[in-house]
């Protein structure tokens, strides 16, 4: 008998897209809430939300749990 | 010079609501906008109201005890994120090691570009330094108009969904190689 082996294609997730689409929805999301005047010019959130948003961008796209 | 701040507070003119001064230090400034709108941070604070376009007159002065000519210095800045100090114009920054200045006065107009976001709130900041005391405050102007008014905020809500599409789409896992 001949054991024949079947290979699953392997699953990758997408830092990349992740982190560049994570950086910009920041930047955009703090640029939303100082024109909708949410919060001020001065906010450490125009900082902090493109950080954030690269990398929980990263992170999700490294997750990737959708598909695999 | 006073001057600076003086001119930061007519660049920045408004429609008042009247809340606590929010000025320290033996100084004047003063700024009578063309629509009438007198703005004194030593008299009152609040959010005003700029238009794009428009005028001011505007006066300082040092009202502590001076002997000119003494050194002097300071500057004008937008209180930008994590305390960052945003200077637009050189005349923001001054430093004379022998000045006699006391008094200034002037006037100043403005046409600022329509692609600048309405109804944020901008805080400018100014601080005099002379021979034993120092002057500053801070006035919090926005632009008039609504959030749609600028272009700026449909390239904003674009990017925003556009972006949000993509980090949606990091949630799902392609077929690698090897």
């Amino acid at each position: 008998m001949t054991a024949t082996s079947t290979t699953q294609p392997r699953k990758q997730g997408r830092p990349v897209l992740g982190g560049i689409s994570g950086l910009l929805f920041g930047c955009f999301l703090a640029l939303d809430l100082v024109m909708l005047g949410t919060i001020s010019l001065s906010s450490f959130l125009l900082v902090g939300l493109p950080v954030l948003g690269l990398v929980g961008g990263i992170a999700l796209g490294r997750w990737s749990p959708i598909g695999r | 010079m006073a001057v600076g701040a003086v001119v930061f507070l007519a660049a920045t003119p408004a429609g008042a609501q009247s809340e606590p001064p929010n000025a320290t230090g033996p100084c004047e400034a003063q700024a009578t906008l063309s629509n009438g709108v007198v703005i004194d941070p030593y008299v009152s604070s609040g959010v005003y109201e700029i238009p794009l376009s428009g005028s001011a007159q505007y006066s300082g002065a040092i009202t502590g005890s001076v002997t000119p000519p003494r050194p002097i210095s300071g500057e004008v800045y937008i209180d930008g994120p994590l305390g960052a100090k945003i200077s637009v114009f050189d005349d923001w920054t001054w430093s004379e090691p022998e000045s006699d200045l006391l008094t200034e006065s002037g006037s100043v107009d403005w046409d600022l570009p329509s692609w600048l976001p309405r109804g944020t709130e901008i805080t400018v900041s100014g601080v005099h330094n002379d021979v034993g005391f120092v002057c500053e405050g801070s006035v919090t102007v926005e632009l008039e108009g609504s959030f749609f008014d600028s272009p700026l905020a449909v390239v904003s809500v674009v990017g925003t969904v556009l972006s949000g599409i993509g980090l949606a789409g990091a949630l799902f896992a392609r077929t690698g190689g090897a």
